[in-house]
């Protein structure tokens, strides 16, 4: 497990990322909690709908934060590696399912789903990565 | 303009030059498969296995971008632009996630978005990746000039 690590910046990774992911699902549940019983319009629903939206983004600026504080340099190009992969597999899955949706009338994919499909194809990618220098 | 770019591209490294014109390249068959998708999947001939194949076409280019950015990313021996090109690529897919989140929630608000539909939205994502990794990229080297 990450958690019991040695490495002291994956371990500080490892932690700020569970407390991100809390952070989301609360603003998860304000944002849906407000839109459910509120009804907001205007500026706060903007607001509203910016706020999930937030801790992704510190989510991907913890993944810059462990690529500087990363001293062994193949431990980041592990890391960087799988990135790539699943930054790939998501923009390729959404590509081809946008396609089918305008021309086989699929069932459309909500776009909130992307985030947890990349960290589904990052984990995947970097499970594989690390099975190959094993 | 055109001189600046010239000049701009002369500075590049053999590595950054062979990178960039691969991507170049990549994106005009991209260009091409989603204009020949357009048409026939529009016009021509429908069946199941067609349409699959076509929705399945745009995303090799997709692929092949970010190998040709994989393999710079361990070619590239200076590590302190290695790192540019990272941060630049989890800008790219910040953005694109941010975007898609609040997307997402307008369209549960039904609010119309730029009067495209889902399907073309989710289509955009790379385009979205791909332009703002270029922005951060490019105010990254402005930055540390």
């Amino acid at each position: 497990m990450i958690c019991t690590t040695n490495n002291p910046a994956a371990r500080r990774f490892f932690l700020r990322f569970l407390a991100t992911m809390l952070v989301y699902a609360v603003c998860i549940v304000i944002a849906v909690w407000s839109f459910v019983h509120n009804h907001p319009t205007g500026v706060l629903a903007y607001l509203l709908a910016v706020l999930p939206a937030l801790p992704i983004v510190a989510m991907l600026a913890l993944f810059g934060l462990y690529l500087s504080e990363e001293k062994d340099e193949f431990q980041r190009a592990i890391f960087t590696e799988s990135m790539l992969w699943g930054t790939g597999a998501t923009l390729a899955a959404t590509t081809v399912w946008g396609f089918l949706e305008n021309f086989v009338h699929v069932p459309h994919l909500q776009l909130f789903l992307v985030f947890p499909l990349y960290c589904f194809f990052w984990g995947i990618s970097s499970s594989l990565v690390q099975l190959r220098y094993k | 303009m055109k001189n600046r770019l010239r000049v701009a591209y002369n500075r590049l490294s053999p590595l950054q030059r062979q990178t960039v014109n691969r991507i170049w390249a990549y994106l005009i068959v991209m260009g091409l498969i989603s204009a020949a998708d357009h048409f026939v999947l529009e016009y021509g001939d429908r069946a199941k296995a067609l349409v699959v194949v076509f929705a399945v076409l745009p995303a090799i280019p997709t692929f092949a971008i970010l190998i040709v950015l994989g393999r710079y990313l361990v070619r590239e021996r200076d590590e302190f632009i290695r790192m540019m090109v990272v941060k630049a690529l989890l800008w790219g897919a910040a953005v694109t996630v941010a975007g898609d989140m609040v997307q997402s929630a307008l369209s549960a608000l039904n609010a119309i978005f730029w009067g495209l539909d889902p399907g073309s939205l989710t289509i955009m994502n790379f385009d979205l990746f791909f332009t703002a990794s270029l922005f951060s990229l490019l105010i990254q080297l402005r930055r540390n000039r």
